[in-house]
Order: structure tokens, then C-alpha cells, then sequence
């Protein structure tokens, strides 16, 4: 029987056809593990400018009196601000846990100020030992205190933190190791540290405007993260994580802290904006609609291509072989 | 007269009492003949599947159809469509191959070479038309000359009127003046406090941002870079020399801002991708990297040239603006691009 299989005159074409899908499903494999594992452990190249413990809490420009409630507190910044956290609240003298931000938009709340002492303890357990115990930072990781508790809770939720190994290039999302509950204590405890913003926001998307959102989407964020929000690589071991298995709350926190080599979004766009950014990510990038058929996982020409000339072309190359073949006779 | 039936093999024509030639019949071939069979060795079994194959066919044409009309998903149109269609075409390919005598079939012939006689008139009538019959051509073939020498001078009109305008020297400029004032996407001005380290936004000139010109050309990216400012001749943190703007610059980047063109001087693509900790500028298209500490000169990929550097100045209220226009020619290089840059703004 495979002999007689070998002896048809398909047998070559078929033989190519099989060897280029093998390759081709084996590169996009691997691509994609590379897109989600870390590899590398050794440092980044001479021009990273990143050393840990050169992370020192920024200062900011102009305090911000406390007043007895929410509503009252004003950004310094220009007239006309846009609003962004860029002049910041600080958690009052008086230990009153603000908020700031309106419902219409974005809501910044810190965590409770009951977390912070379990928050400690998570701490030292999880943290401390890269951190150091008053988040100082260490050779092996960053000074922390004063990035404010949205960053903590963006990379303790999102499963980058506690980093498998301080040695890679980048910490990759993987599955998150401490439970909401712990997040939101460890983040109390390192804003207790040094209190400053952005705290922790509540998008609301139901009043945001998709069109707006795909705009802004397009000129800020698909430069990296691609227009399907797929993901890339980028420069020395780097890459930009795919859009698809994160919530609202952390897109917002990703925008307005810029996490690792992601810029710092934030006088450039008003709560509106990223309200509007954040809801166009968790609808139309993460549910596609795919008018135009399977989306191949929002990778672009190049798997298009790929399955366009390896089943069509090879089919077809396949068929005009059958047509042609002399007959049996 | 009545003519002998004589073995075709074998004879080429027995000439008639009247000059013309006769006509052997050629044998037909037989029924029983086994190149007439059908192709396929199991005939039944083949058109089974062949009529299988045309009920898949019309299932997905008819489907293909209905799917039309209740206006289903294109995946749905597509894989209706395809299916029947392929299935229609292999059915009938199939028919064709394997239901359809194959042969191959041989048709006697008689012998097809004129006799000695007949060539010889021929050659001499063709000799003796010859004449006549191009002279009288000549005047057609000259008309014919003119019409296409006509066209094919018309064909090289639209090469010398239709190319478009000659770009000259607008490559050589963009909007950018002295004392424009950066705006975003949206026409906000740019305030000193707006952006964080490490924070980007693309910027235009006053009053271009949602022109042509200000899409493609003007687009202007503008990083506040981390910590440290950025530094030229003066070097108060002995940096390394790859990390120090050109000399000349010292004024160019208050407060830690700085601002080049977003157009790849390699082949055009906006540069967006920044990454703050390796202080980078990362071109989408073909990955060349600049490097914003020093005037965007690149690491890697294959950008020729730095990103032109746009020099910055702050107003009395804390807004950015422009000190002058670009010192050279943005974007990717071209023929009349001279080293030096041809902009006067």
C-alpha cells in the first residue's frame, strides 16, 4: 500500500506541501512561545538604562491641600488640565483614604488602610527578599517605594510579580500568584511607604466612546501592541504583551503607569481618553468581530499569507497534477 | 466510374481518367474496440462518487444561496460557495477522466502530398501573382506606418504631462517654524508639566494637525526622558560619549524634553514604539533603533541618517514651543537631498 502510495506521481508535491506546513506551524510555534516565555538570562545590552536601585520616587510639582472629602481636591497643573494625575493627592495627614477622579470616567480609589499591616506580611514573604524590607530595592530589583499602588496591583495581578527569576530581560504575565485580596494588601503596604498616586481606577466603560477609543488606540498604543493588539517584539529581548487575557482595570493601570519599557501616558490623556482606550481594548480588541472570516489570531499578512499559499496554492497545485495525470487505461 | 476498395495501407491514390484524385475510404473504427471503453476499471463505483460529489455540489450552490439571502457571516458565503463550486468542478473532472473513453484512437489517413504536377502549378501561379498582389498593398501598408508611428509618438505624452507634479524643493521644509507652538492630535498645547518621565505623544505644529502635510511630514514625537537630563558638551556625570547630544545643542531640550521627527529616515514609517528604559526609539516597520540620548542616532536596522532633531524652547506660561524648523530634510533621503540639509525655515 505505501508503495503504491510512493509510486503516484502526487507524491512529490504532497511531500513539499507537508514539509512547508510543518515548518510553517513549527516557526509560528515558536514565535509564539518566544512571544510568551522568557528566555535569556543573561543582563540586557550595554544600552539599558535601567539599573536597579537607581529607581527613585519622583517628586512631584505642587502639593495638594486636604480637604474633608473627595470632591474638593484640585490637580495643580495647567488651567484647563486635562486632569491627569501628573500634580497628585497624597493620603492626608489625618489617614483619610482619597479618592479622586469622577464616576463618568475613571475612579482612583487606595486600598484601605486596614490592608497595610497584613499587607506587611505578604510583603515580607513575597517581596522583601529582591525588594528589600522597606522596598529599597536590591541589586537584583528595583527601589519600589512610591510608584503608587496601581503599579503594584498591575504587576502583582497580572502574575509578573513575584518574578519567576530577577535576571530576566522582561517579566512576562503568567498566572498570578497571590489572590485579590493579597494584592490589594501588598499594594496598601508599599503605598503606606511612601503614599503617592495613581491609586488604584475603576473604569467606567459604559460611557465610553468607542470611535474616540480606536483613534486613540491607533496613534498610541498599535505602534507597539499592534492593531489587533496581538503583541510584538521589540528591541534586545523586549516585547510588547499581547492585549488578550487582561482586565479593564489593569489596561488603565498599564496606561497611566507605564510598566517596564511601556511610556508613561498620562498629561497626554485625560481620564476621558484612557476611559475611552480601555473600553475599545476589552471589546473590539479582545472579542474581534471578524467580518472577513478567521482571524489567525490577529497576526497579520504574514499567517494569512502562510495559509493562503499553503492550502490554496497547494491545493490547487495538487488538483492541476490529478487533471493532467494520464488515465488509467 | 465506379472505384476499387484497395488496402488504405498501402496506396496513395490511384489517379482517375479525369486528373483528379480518388479518395480511399479510411476503415471506422469498431465498437468493440477496447480503447473506446471507459477509462476507470470499476465504471459503477466511480459514478457513484461522481454523482456524490454533484449532490455536494448542489447542496452547497443552493446553500450558497440561501446563505445570500439571510445575509449569513462571509465565512458562511465563503465555505458554501467554495465547497460547491470545488465540488461541481471535481465531479465533473472526474467524469471526464475515468467515465470517458480515453483512446487512444488512430484515424487512417490518405497520404496528404499533392502529386508532382499539382506543385508545379502552384509555384508557378504564386511567382507570377506576386507582383500585383503587394503593389497593390502599398498604399494600405503606408496608411498603417502613419497610424502607429502616430501612437507610438502619443504614447509617451502621459510620461511627459501625467507624472505628477515635480516635487522641487517641498521635501526640503516642513511647517515648523520659529516659535510654533506644539499641539497633540487633538490642537492642546503641549504644558511643561504634562508629561512624566518617560512619557511620549506625538506633536504638531499650531494649526497642522489634522492637514496632509501635518500627518505625514510635520509629525513630531516628543519624549520626556528619564531621570537625568540630557547633556552635550557639558558633562558634569562623565556619561559615556554615546549618551551626549551633538555639540551645538545645549538649548534645545529644557526640562528633560526632547522631540525628533516621527519619519524613519530610512523608508518613511512613524517611529512610535518607545521604550523608556532603554531610552529607544523603535521603528515598526524595519526595526531601526535610535537612540534619544544622543540626537536619535541609530543602534541598529538599516536607517541611514539620525532622526532630525527638532530644537524646543519653553514660553513664560510653561508651553513648548519650537525655536526654529528643522536643520534638514525629514523623512527618507532622496536624490536632490543634500548632507547638509536644504531647509531654511
Amino acid at each position: 500500500m505505501l508503495r503504491r502510495l510512493l509510486k503516484t506521481r502526487f507524491i512529490l508535491p504532497a511531500a513539499l506541501m507537508a514539509t512547508v506546513g510543518l515548518g510553517g506551524v513549527l516557526s509560528f510555534a515558536m514565535g509564539a512561545g518566544a512571544q510568551g516565555g522568557s528566555t535569556g538570562s543573561e543582563p540586557a545590552v550595554p544600552s539599558q538604562r535601567y539599573h536597579p536601585g537607581q529607581f527613585t520616587p519622583r517628586p512631584f510639582t505642587a502639593p495638594v491641600t486636604c480637604k474633608g472629602s473627595a470632591a474638593a481636591i484640585s490637580y495643580p497643573g495647567p488651567a484647563g488640565g486635562n486632569g491627569s494625575p501628573q500634580g497628585v493627592p497624597t493620603i492626608c495627614a489625618n489617614g483619610k483614604v482619597v479618592v479622586y477622579g469622577t464616576k463618568n470616567t475613571i475612579k482612583y480609589k487606595a486600598p484601605s488602610s486596614v490592608l497595610i499591616s497584613p499587607g506587611e506580611a505578604v510583603f515580607q514573604t513575597y517581596c522583601a527578599s529582591c525588594h528589600g524590607d522597606q522596598a529599597q530595592g536590591s541589586t537584583a530589583a528595583p527601589n519600589i517605594a512610591g510608584v503608587g499602588p496601581a503599579a503594584v496591583d498591575f504587576w502583582v495581578s497580572t502574575g509578573r510579580m513575584p518574578a519567576a527569576t530577577p535576571l530576566q530581560v522582561q517579566a512576562q504575565q503568567k498566572p498570578p500568584k497571590l489572590n485579590p485580596l493579597q494584592t490589594h494588601q501588598v499594594a496598601a503596604y508599599v503605598n503606606s511607604l511612601y503614599p503617592r498616586a495613581p491609586y488604584i481606577p475603576t473604569v467606567n466603560v459604559q460611557a465610553a466612546n468607542l470611535t474616540d477609543g480606536a483613534s486613540l488606540f491607533a496613534l498610541n498604543c498599535a505602534a507597539c501592541h499592534t492593531i489587533t493588539g496581538a503583541g510584538d517584539e521589540l528591541a534586545f529581548g523586549t516585547n510588547a504583551p499581547t492585549l488578550h487575557g487582561v482586565d479593564a482595570t489593569q489596561v488603565a493601570e498599564a496606561i497611566r503607569t507605564g510598566p517596564g519599557n511601556m511610556p508613561w501616558f498620562t498629561g497626554n490623556l485625560s481620564d476621558a481618553q484612557v476611559r475611552d482606550i480601555v473600553a475599545y481594548v476589552t471589546t473590539n480588541i479582545q472579542h474581534p468581530a471578524n467580518p472577513g472570516g478567521a482571524g489567525l489570531g490577529g497576526v497579520g499578512p504574514v499567517a494569512e499569507g502562510f495559509v493562503a499559499l499553503l492550502f490554496g496554492v497547494g491545493i490547487f497545485m495538487l488538483i492541476c497534477f490529478w487533471i493532467g495525470d494520464r488515465s488509467p487505461s | 466510374m465506379s472505384e476499387t476498395v484497395t488496402s488504405p495501407a498501402t496506396d496513395d491514390g490511384a489517379q482517375g481518367t479525369d486528373g483528379h484524385r480518388t479518395r480511399v475510404p479510411v476503415p471506422v473504427a469498431r465498437f468493440d474496440d477496447p480503447h473506446l471503453q471507459d477509462a476507470a476499471r470499476h465504471p459503477k463505483r466511480v459514478e457513484n462518487i461522481v454523482a456524490v460529489f454533484f449532490l455536494l455540489g448542489i447542496v452547497g450552490v443552493a446553500g450558497f444561496g440561501a446563505a445570500y439571502w439571510v445575509n449569513a457571516k462571509p465565512l458562511v458565503l465563503a465555505l458554501t460557495f467554495g465547497a460547491g463550486l470545488f465540488c461541481l468542478g471535481f465531479g465533473l473532472t472526474a467524469w471526464g477522466k475515468y467515465l470517458m473513453p480515453q483512446g487512444p484512437f488512430v484515424e487512417e489517413r490518405h497520404v496528404l502530398r499533392s502529386n508532382d504536377e499539382e506543385r508545379a502549378a502552384m509555384s508557378a501561379a504564386l511567382v507570377q501573382r506576386t507582383d500585383v498582389v503587394v503593389r497593390r498593398r502599398k498604399v494600405l501598408g503606408g496608411l498603417l506606418g502613419v497610424g502607429f508611428g502616430i501612437f507610438g509618438i502619443v504614447a509617451i505624452f502621459p510620461l511627459l504631462r501625467s507624472l505628477g507634479p515635480v516635487p522641487g524643493d517641498s521635501y526640503d521644509t516642513t511647517n515648523w517654524r520659529r516659535n510654533s507652538l506644539l499641539v497633540d492630535s487633538n490642537g492642546r498645547p503641549i504644558h511643561v508639566d504634562d508629561l512624566r518621565p518617560g512619557g511620549i505623544v506625538t506633536v504638531f505644529p499650531d494649526g497642522y494637525q489634522d492637514t496632509d502635510e501635518g500627518q505625514s511630514y510635520d509629525q513630531t514625537v516628543l519624549i520626556r526622558v528619564q531621570v537625568t537630563p540630557l547633556y552635550t558638551v557639558s558633562n558634569p556625570h562623565g556619561l559615556p560619549p554615546d549618551q551626549l547630544l551633538p555639540a551645538g545643542r545645549e538649548t534645545w531640550t529644557p526640562a528633560g524634553y526632547v522631540a525628533y521627527s516621527k519619519m524613519c529616515t530610512h523608508l518613511g514609517c512613524p517611529v512610535g514604539l518607545y521604550e523608556q528604559l532603554l531610552e529607544l526609539l523603535v521603528c515598526p516597520c524595519h526595526q531601526s533603533m535610535f537612540n534619544v540620548r544622543n540626537g536619535a542616532i541609530p543602534q541598529f536596522g538599516p536607517a541611514p541618517r539620525p532622526l532630525p532633531q527638532l530644537p524646543l524652547q519653553l514660553d513664560a506660561n510653561g508651553y513648548l514651543h519650537a525655536q526654529s524648523g528643522y536643520d534638514q530634510a525629514v523623512g527618507p533621503g532622496y536624490w536632490e537631498r543634500t548632507p547638509q540639509g536644504n531647509s531654511t525655515a
